[in-house]
């Protein structure tokens, strides 16, 4: 799972805003327009976060939609659409990471896409430093 | 003592650590990776492992077991109504921390004759012998802490008491008192500075007799704890479970290759309330997902 999140919008000013919006909060973002093909990019780019923009599309590109959702158990979903679309998604067992519906909240998204990467355990500890010094401290093996 | 492979050992020696609360679940997410899975609650006389599972009454609990009221083990599995998935509820009788040797062997041997792909053991908080026994023979052993200062302590003297045991027990077994003595100094490090780490235990034992050390040594190698930290809300408090892996590994030799985490998610809560297994009530919260994880890292 690399740090790149990938959004699917066919509507260049709802897609280019996230992606925008993602890129000044340091996160590298790809925006794609197809879902056909949509598969073989999340498994070549390898997202940590996939972002499907579903307002954008007609009905029966949902439907791919979600059965792509049904294949990505291990990549979190951020869906953004009207609750009457979103709602096809329930019941289906179908995980998600957040569904956003009503007027686009860039914002959100970033603190969900934060929220998903900041679990990810730095390579270096680096406030860990103190915590090392308190354990050893308690511990006596200073 | 020998590893015994399909036994899963959950530890957390602070209490409240979510100990039962990931047993229960990584129970079901085993069972649905197709794994014939039995969770049995071995914190007796705190048992809560079955109210997780939403059970009220059950016919049979361990002390029926243990008070010879049925023959097997087996007898006593009780049907969670999830494919794949039994349990063997606790018993009030607080026995575990003090169980007689013969009555203990008899549960090893019944537990490792369960005819089960993997048994999940949730055991009670504290570092009694008992508990480190089960850690010290189960194939994997999750050691589960929060990021809080003093889960983290725990955790490390839990490992420390463990590695102590282990070689004592294999330091008699080869007749060797004079590292015994040693070992018993080990545990005084603070009036035997040298003796701080277990490098430095083993650089003295080998003057004493090198054979025997080096086996020693090696039986540590057996003890390799997935570290779990949980309720992690941040990377900062991800990155804890390195800090203890780091000073497990300096002082005391042991390498724990796994660091994992489940997230803070309030969804364990409201299941809980609901006497309902979160991952059957919210199977994509972040609390299942992460439990998940680590379920695919036990099947490996
Ligand atoms: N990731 C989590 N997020 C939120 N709450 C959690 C999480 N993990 C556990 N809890 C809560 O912490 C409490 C203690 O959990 P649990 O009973 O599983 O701990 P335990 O280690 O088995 O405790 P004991 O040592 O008493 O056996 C429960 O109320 C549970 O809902
Ligand atoms: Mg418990």
């Amino acid at each position: 799972m690399s740090d790149l999140v990938l959004i699917f919008s066919m509507d260049d000013l709802r897609g280019g805003i996230t992606q925008k919006v993602l890129k000044r909060s340091g996160f590298e973002a790809l925006l794609l327009r197809m879902i056909l093909g949509a598969k073989d990019a999340i498994a070549k780019h390898a997202p940590g976060v996939v972002i499907f923009d579903i307002s954008s599309y007609f009905s029966e590109e949902v439907n791919q939609i979600l059965n792509l959702c049904g294949t990505l158990e291990h990549t979190p979903v951020i869906l953004l659409g009207d609750r009457s679309i979103t709602d096809r998604f329930e019941g289906t067992g179908i995980r998600l990471e957040l569904v956003l519906s009503g007027p686009l909240d860039p914002e959100l998204i970033v603190a969900k896409v934060k929220e998903v990467f900041s679990l990810k355990v730095e390579e270096k500890p680096s406030e860990g430093d103190t915590l090392e010094e308190d354990l050893k401290h308690f511990l006596k093996l200073d | 003592m020998e590893k015994h492979k399909n036994l899963i050992a959950i530890i957390g020696p602070k209490g409240g650590v979510g100990k039962s609360s990931i047993c229960a679940n990584l129970a079901i997410a085993l069972s649905r990776l197709g794994k014939k899975v039995v969770a049995v609650d071995l914190d007796l006389g705190a048992s809560n492992l079955h109210a997780i599972f939403g059970m009220r009454d059950s016919k049979y609990s361990l002390d029926d077991f243990v008070q010879n009221r049925v023959k097997k083990l087996s007898d006593i599995i009780v049907d969670t109504g999830l494919k794949n998935l039994g349990i063997i509820r606790g018993g009030d009788v607080p026995v575990i921390a003090n169980m007689q040797y013969q009555k203990k062997m008899k549960l090893v041997r019944h537990l490792l004759g369960l005819d089960f792909d993997l048994v999940i053991l949730d055991l009670a908080p504290g570092v009694s012998h008992n508990v480190v026994d089960f850690a010290i023979i189960a194939k994997k052993t999750l050691l589960v802490t929060t990021p809080e200062v003093p889960s983290l302590l725990n955790a490390y003297s839990f490992i420390k008491v463990a590695v102590f045991r282990r070689l004592s027990f294999f330091l008699k077994y080869k007749k060797c008192p004079e590292i015994l003595e040693l070992l018993e100094r080990a545990k005084d490090f603070e009036n035997y500075p040298h003796l701080k780490t277990m490098e430095g235990f083993f650089r003295e034992a080998r003057e004493i007799n090198s054979e025997v050390t080096d086996s020693a040594k090696k039986t540590l190698s057996g003890i390799t704890p997935f570290v779990v930290v949980n309720r992690v809300r941040t990377g900062k408090d991800a990155n804890t479970g390195k800090v203890i892996q780091g000073l497990m590994q300096n002082y005391l030799g042991i390498k724990s290759s796994e660091l994992m985490t489940i997230r803070e998610d309030i969804a364990v809560e409201k299941a809980m309330a609901r006497m309902k297994p979160i991952m059957t009530e919210a199977p994509s919260s972040p609390f299942c997902r992460d439990i998940e994880q680590i379920a695919l890292r036990l099947c490996e």
